[in-house]
């Protein structure tokens, strides 16, 4: 325990510590006191010394566990909401994976689904409108058109223009002007989509 | 060294009050001066002999009589103190000296000082460096027990009681040309 280091410094302390002058208050002994009878007295909060304190923040059996699990349940609860918001929406634009916002610009080449219906080429007539509502509508040409088909829908759109030649192993979409005397198709306006909530 | 009569300590283990109190009363001048080498005051060093008695009159139970009580009894206010330095110190950083030697030329005064200015010395000395001083040159604990107990390293205990000699050492020339 003791090193070998001395010094004279420590033995003059050590030698002289003994007469610091101290003298006896009894304060002292009546504060050492009280807490002692309150340690002793049971009910009361006890001495200065506690062997060990409770944790404040620990789980008391099971009670302690229902706010992490109804955070759980918000959590999934939420995931299920978008992911069955996000259905819906899909549904109502077509199947679609784009909303209508967002959907793809003339002659950008989509690959359609395979169960998906492929659009009706045009042979000798405008095709009606899928939803009968839009004036401007893309429609799709199939990949390989039937010979004469560009002439015919020239004819019949009456623009004049003259329809882009069908690209092999691709599907274009354009534009087509309505036809003057289809009053249905003039008659009709755009609908406008409402934004849907998530939650209410 | 301090001796505890048999019947007090018979008193003590039956919780009772007045043998507590001749206890107290017969430890109290050691006890307080030892805490008074810790402490900044005299009020502090009141508080740190109360826990440590606090403690030794709740736990008499543990002493098994296998060895010196007083000694025991000791040890449990030099922990108290200790938790007092612990709980107060301002510890900064110091370049911890290796191989910190003895302070050279040591001629100390002859002539009688002042007790009280003894008490002062230590008190003025930065407050890890006296607890230092006073666990390594009075209790007798080794720098590796300071530095366990003070969570300083060996090295910086060194340097401490080096600084310690240093300044007492001057203080005591400074007391002695007086």
């Amino acid at each position: 325990m003791k090193s070998n280091e001395q010094s004279p410094v420590d033995e003059y302390f050590r030698q002289h510590e003994a007469e610091i002058p101290v003298t006896f208050d009894d304060r002292h002994w009546s504060q050492l006191a009280a807490m002692l009878d309150a340690a002793e007295t049971p009910g009361t909060p006890g001495g200065m010394v506690q062997e060990s304190a409770p944790r404040k923040t620990r789980f008391r059996g099971g009670k302690g566990w229902w706010a992490p699990g109804i955070w759980i349940l918000a959590v999934i609860t939420a995931f299920w909401l978008i992911w069955q918001t996000a259905g819906s929406s899909a549904a109502e634009n077509g199947g679609s994976r784009y909303p209508a916002s967002e959907a793809p610009s003339d002659f950008q080449s989509v690959a359609p689904k395979a169960e998906k219906e492929l659009p009706k080429p045009v042979t000798g007539k405008v095709a009606e409108p899928a939803n009968g509502l839009m004036p401007e509508q893309d429609v799709a040409l199939p990949a390989i058109s039937a010979p004469g088909a560009q002439k015919q829908e020239s004819e019949l759109t009456g623009s004049g223009e003259l329809a882009r030649p069908a690209v092999a192993d691709s599907i274009v979409t354009r534009n087509l002007p309505a036809v003057p005397g289809d009053s249905a198709v003039q008659e009709t306006k755009p609908v406008k989509k409402t934004k849907k909530h998530l939650f209410w | 060294m301090l001796s505890v009569p048999e019947d007090i300590l018979e008193g003590c283990r039956r919780k009772e009050r007045a043998a507590q109190e001749q206890l107290y009363r017969l430890c109290y001048e050691p006890y307080l001066r030892l805490c008074l080498r810790y402490a900044g005051n005299r009020s502090d060093a009141a508080d740190i002999l109360n826990k440590a008695f606090f403690n030794i009159l709740t736990r008499i139970d543990q002493y098994r009589g296998d060895g010196n009580f007083a000694g025991w009894m000791k040890r449990i206010v030099v922990n108290a103190a200790v938790d007092y330095v612990r709980s107060n110190s301002r510890f900064r950083y110091h370049e911890p000296v290796e191989n910190a030697g003895e302070v050279p030329g040591q001629s100390l005064p002859d002539q009688e000082l002042v007790r009280h200015d003894l008490l002062q010395m230590l008190q003025q000395l930065p407050f890890t460096t006296a607890s230092v001083f006073n666990l390594f040159a009075m209790e007798g604990y080794s720098h590796r027990e300071i530095g366990e107990m003070l969570g300083i390293t060996e090295g910086n205990s060194k340097w401490h009681l080096h600084y310690a000699r240093q300044i007492l050492q001057q203080q005591l020339k400074i007391a002695a040309a007086l």
